[in-house]
């Protein structure tokens, strides 16, 4: 009786649905169709190629896109971070360590043509110009300034019980050394070059740079994994990118407020031919004897950035104690390969923090030069570079077709001075190297562009940094979060581990079967797959709660990432 | 889950690991055997006597990468019989100036010498100059990109609380930059004709050993900037009177540890034969979390004005025994002066050291003079606030006073 009388009720109100239904199909519709969505000529949407490998390349070109959008420096940074919790696993390039061949690598990483210069030689006596008497009134206090280095220097190693080894040592002479010379050259020459006084100086500031670089061979893990997806079989064996972090440590570094000229005009910076002529480095930096870390992507030109910070980079001092420590046996040619590998490391690193400072960043191309110069030395030896940055774009498949190239010039390492004799005296100063580093200092940064030149990836006039959002907590978050990448410290929980244990037991053999599984390696969680934002919201004491201490919604601090 | 019945699950050898050692505990029970063999007249030996011979045990002396340290006792190569008060730079008297000025027969005046006080007081800074100073505040205590480990921040009211530890510009660092962008203001300031008679070093060590009413005193100090020149500072003119105060019942060497190790030699960062070697200002940092009373507390302001003139003192003492010979203690011909800049990067306290005698027995007629003010603030408070860069109160009278210093000869 009861089924009975439910299947009627069912029946019911099956019948009136339909009738409803039915009713509202039956009603004539208002046709109205408007004009503009239909063209004389039809648009067809894009056809979109969608194999797996140009999604793949759609995907990472709109990230790009998405990181050229933000509106500020801290911002663009965080973004490259946000897609690995734990930091991405990069090739460690420091200017503590040059490995033997490091050049092919250097140039092909950092997309450079090096131009050998030869070592200039004294003018003759019909060509003497306004520099001469400047280089004569310098050449007195530059003697004066490394005597007094190396006399202050020996007479306090005599006071340690054991003296420091051979690169510290040179490392703290040249450092004395380098700061007086600064000086005194400032000194004789702000008088005639008012650009000098403007500039700041920089002690012993920290640089740091991150790129990607492709056109290197893939791993073999990478290889295996793909050559067991059918969809991507064909593409085992293409090349992948590396991720590449510079970390180093001048001397001292002057910056100006306005741009180094440049001397390679764009024509000249724009030729295929040269490109694919560059070195190309395809297998693992490690080989060479590079290693790798797992890190967030940094940038920085040695400051933070500030609303009126001078920007632009002039000159900077490198060490190069640790050559050293290189075995005699490596060739002639290796200290000369390690200084060039130097230089263009660290001069094409330090561009591209300052770069970052505008806008512009491994995946975001520059849209005009940069240049600076960079000297290598010991207090003896002293070796000039110049570098002009027109690419960052090394990444992916622009390093095949990308037609701008960097360009680095310089000279092989010239003595300043012979040697400094047992009384103290200064022997055969080379007053020719002395001329060329005043050049260095002598030339005025007069390259001044507006400032949507300057800045065309940034938001406009009002908003370039995370210092500029009105709202307190934004700015507060941007300026914490980002120090907070760029400090390198170490997460809280270390990365989740396979202990060796567990491969034996729970992967290859099952033989745990009846315990539960709690492991990430049991519960499909890649912990690499982690993005910067999954994490426990920090949590808001009542009585500090916005709204009140019933207030639900305020009971997390609001996270701003981008 | 019992933690037990898994190990017994997993590993049976752990148990019998633990059975082992509950019974290796065992005590064997007392039978009274040894009592009645003892009474007989036997001796009684226990197995391990007859079974292991005695051997004995000498030191190899092996040779380390790292030699070993040297064992502070009689046999140290610099063990001497009289004890040493030793000062060094993580140390601050604890009587502070007075202790300082009994210490070094020092007279105090609260001023500085007339020819400073003039120049402080006419010195003419435009607007340009300010801004820079600021500038110079701003990217040496903010905008550095320096990230180290700072020490560990302690709340006085929740000591056992542990704050996230903080990563930031070192505070050597910061000083070292503050004093370097300052002194690259003044040297533009300046011209060449003042900064080719000057040379500064960083990081010079100062050490002499002084007698005093008995007492011998080794100082080992550090400058962190040495502004040479190529002449002498001038001797202050015009006389000064004054008391030393009383430290009653302190003696003047309290809290100075006393060693048996030192060395007697005399240590002034240039040698004597170079042109620009007199000393002209030194200027030392206060690191808060370095330097402390022996007993743990913190800094007092007059332990701090204490430590600057000691260090003046020392500076100049190290010179003058240069010049005159090791065993130099008497009246100098001609006094030496030599300028001192204190700071921890905020508060600046500036001093001139006149020393005219190195005989220090309280006897002596000869005073030395220290002239100082004040120290100063050259801003309250200067970090983010919500973000951006903030400075509150900001004094250019350091600055000044600097400058004042480096342009006096």
């Amino acid at each position: 009786m009861l089924t009975l009388r439910r299947g009627e009720q069912l029946r019911a109100r099956l019948n009136a649905a339909c009738r409803r239904y039915l009713s509202v199909k039956a009603e004539p519709k208002a046709v109205t169709v408007a004009d503009a969505e239909y063209t004389a000529e039809p648009e067809y949407p894009v056809i979109r190629d969608l194999s797996y490998k140009s999604r793949k390349l759609q995907t990472a070109a709109e990230w790009h896109e998405q990181i050229r959008q933000l509106p500020t420096v801290e911002e663009k940074m965080i973004k490259v971070n946000m897609p690995r919790y734990y930091g991405y696993k990069v090739v460690d390039l420091n200017d503590t360590k040059i490995p033997y061949n490091a050049l092919p690598l250097t140039q092909h990483y950092t997309r450079t043509v090096l131009e050998e210069l030869p070592t200039p030689q004294a003018k003759t006596e019909d060509k003497k110009d306004d520099l001469d008497a400047t280089v004569k009134m310098a050449r007195d206090d530059i003697i004066e300034a490394l005597e007094y280095a190396h006399d202050v220097y020996k007479h306090q190693l005599q006071l340690m019980a054991t003296p420091p080894d051979a690169v510290k040592r040179e490392q703290q002479l040249t450092q004395i050394i380098v700061e007086l010379v600064n000086r005194s050259a400032l000194q004789v020459l702000s008088a005639d070059y008012g650009h000098l006084n403007e500039v700041e100086i920089d002690y012993n500031p920290r640089h740091e740079a991150f790129w990607a670089v492709g056109g290197v061979d893939p791993p073999k893990n990478v290889v295996k994994s793909k050559e067991g997806r059918p969809w991507q079989k064909d593409d085992a064996h293409d090349s992948c990118d590396r991720l590449v972090q510079y970390t180093g440590q001048p001397y001292l570094a002057l910056r100006h407020r306005h741009q180094l000229p440049t001397w390679k005009s764009p024509e000249e910076s724009e030729n295929l031919t040269l490109a694919q002529q560059l070195p190309r480095f395809k297998i693992d930096a490690r080989t060479l004897g590079y290693s790798t870390k797992y890190q967030h992507a940094v940038n920085v030109p040695g400051y933070w950035p500030s609303a009126n910070a001078p920007n632009f980079g002039m000159l900077s001092f490198q060490s190069r104690a640790h050559l050293q420590l290189r075995p005699k046996s490596c060739g002639e040619r290796d200290d000369l390969e390690a200084l060039h590998a130097l230089a263009i490391q660290s001069s094409y690193a330090w561009l591209l923090a300052q770069a970052n400072y505008h806008g512009f960043n491994t995946y975001n191309e520059l849209t005009y030069p940069w240049n600076t110069q960079t000297v290598i030395t010991n207090g003896r030896e002293w070796s000039f570079y110049e570098y002009q940055l027109n690419t960052l774009l090394v990444h992916g498949a622009y390093v095949d077709t990308n037609p701008r190239v960097n360009f680095c010039r310089g000279t092989a390492p010239q003595p300043l001075y012979a040697e400094i004799s047992t009384e103290g005296k200064c022997v055969d100063f080379n007053d020719n190297t002395l001329r060329q580093l005043l050049e260095l200092y002598i030339r005025a940064p007069s390259i001044r562009r507006t400032a949507d030149e300057l800045l065309p990836y940034m938001g406009g006039p009002a908003l370039r940094r995370a210092a500029d959002y009105e709202n307190a907590e934004q700015r507060e978050f941007l300026e914490h979060t980002f120090k907070h990448l760029a400090s390198k410290r170490p997460r809280h929980l270390e990365l989740p581990e396979v202990y060796m244990w567990e491969k034996i037991y729970k992967i290859d053999n099952k033989t745990r079967a009846l315990e539960a599984r709690r492991r990430f390696f049991e519960r499909d969680i890649n912990p690499w797959r982690r993005t910067l934002d999954q994490h426990d919201k920090v949590y808001v004491p009542k009585a500090e709660r916005p709204g009140g201490r019933k207030n639900r919604e305020g009971r997390f601090k609001k996270t701003y990432y981008p | 889950m019992r933690l037990t019945n898994k190990l017994y699950a997993q590993h049976i050898g752990w148990h019998f690991k633990k059975h082992w050692q509950v019974q290796g505990r065992r005590v064997p029970r007392e039978t009274g055997a040894a009592a009645e063999l003892l009474k007989m007249g036997i001796q009684v030996k226990t197995p391990d006597e007859l079974l292991n011979d005695k051997k004995e045990f000498r030191l190899v002396d092996i040779v380390e990468t790292v030699p070993k340290p040297i064992v502070e006792d009689e046999t140290h190569p610099n063990w001497h019989t009289t004890a040493c008060h030793m000062f060094k730079d993580n140390n601050v008297l604890l009587g502070g100036l007075p202790q300082a000025q009994v210490l070094t027969n020092t007279i105090e005046i609260n001023s500085f010498p007339q020819q400073i006080e003039d120049a402080i007081s006419n010195g003419q800074y435009s607007k340009v100059v300010d801004r820079n100073v600021q500038n110079a505040i701003f990217s040496s205590h903010l905008l550095d990109a320096q990230q180290v480990k700072l020490p560990k921040v302690k709340l006085i009211d929740r000591p056992a609380y542990n704050l996230p530890r903080l990563y930031g510009i070192s505070h050597e660092r910061r000083n070292r930059l503050i004093i370097n962008k300052l002194l690259f203001e003044i040297e533009k300031l300046a011209g060449r004709s003042v900064t080719v008679r000057r040379k500064l070093m960083d990081n010079v060590t100062f050490q002499t050993l002084i007698s005093k009413d008995n007492d011998l005193l080794s100082f080992i100090l550090s400058g962190d900037k040495l502004i040479s020149s190529s002449r002498a500072l001038d001797a202050v003119k015009g006389k000064f009177n004054g008391e030393l105060p009383d430290l009653y019942p302190m003696k003047c060497v309290v809290s100075i540890p006393k060693r048996h190790i030192y060395t007697e030699n005399n240590f002034y960062p240039i040698r004597s034969e170079i042109s620009c070697s007199h000393p002209h200002t030194i200027v030392s940092f206060f690191d808060k979390t370095i330097v402390g009373n022996i007993h743990g507390s913190d800094v007092s302001k007059t332990q701090f004005y204490g430590r600057s003139m000691l260090k003046a003192f020392v500076a100049a003492a190290a010179r003058a025994k240069q010049i005159n010979g090791v065993t130099f203690c008497s009246d100098l011909q001609k006094p030496i002066v030599i300028q001192c800049v204190h700071t921890d990067g905020r508060e600046f306290h500036f001093g001139v050291f006149q020393l005219n005698t190195l005989n220090l027995d309280s006897n002596n007629t000869t005073k030395n003079y220290w002239f100082h003010r004040g120290s100063i603030e050259m801003f309250n408070d200067c970090s983010y606030k919500t973000g951006r860069p903030y400075i509150d109160g900001y004094n250019s009278e350091p600055f000044r006073i600097l400058n004042a210093f480096y342009n006096s000869s």
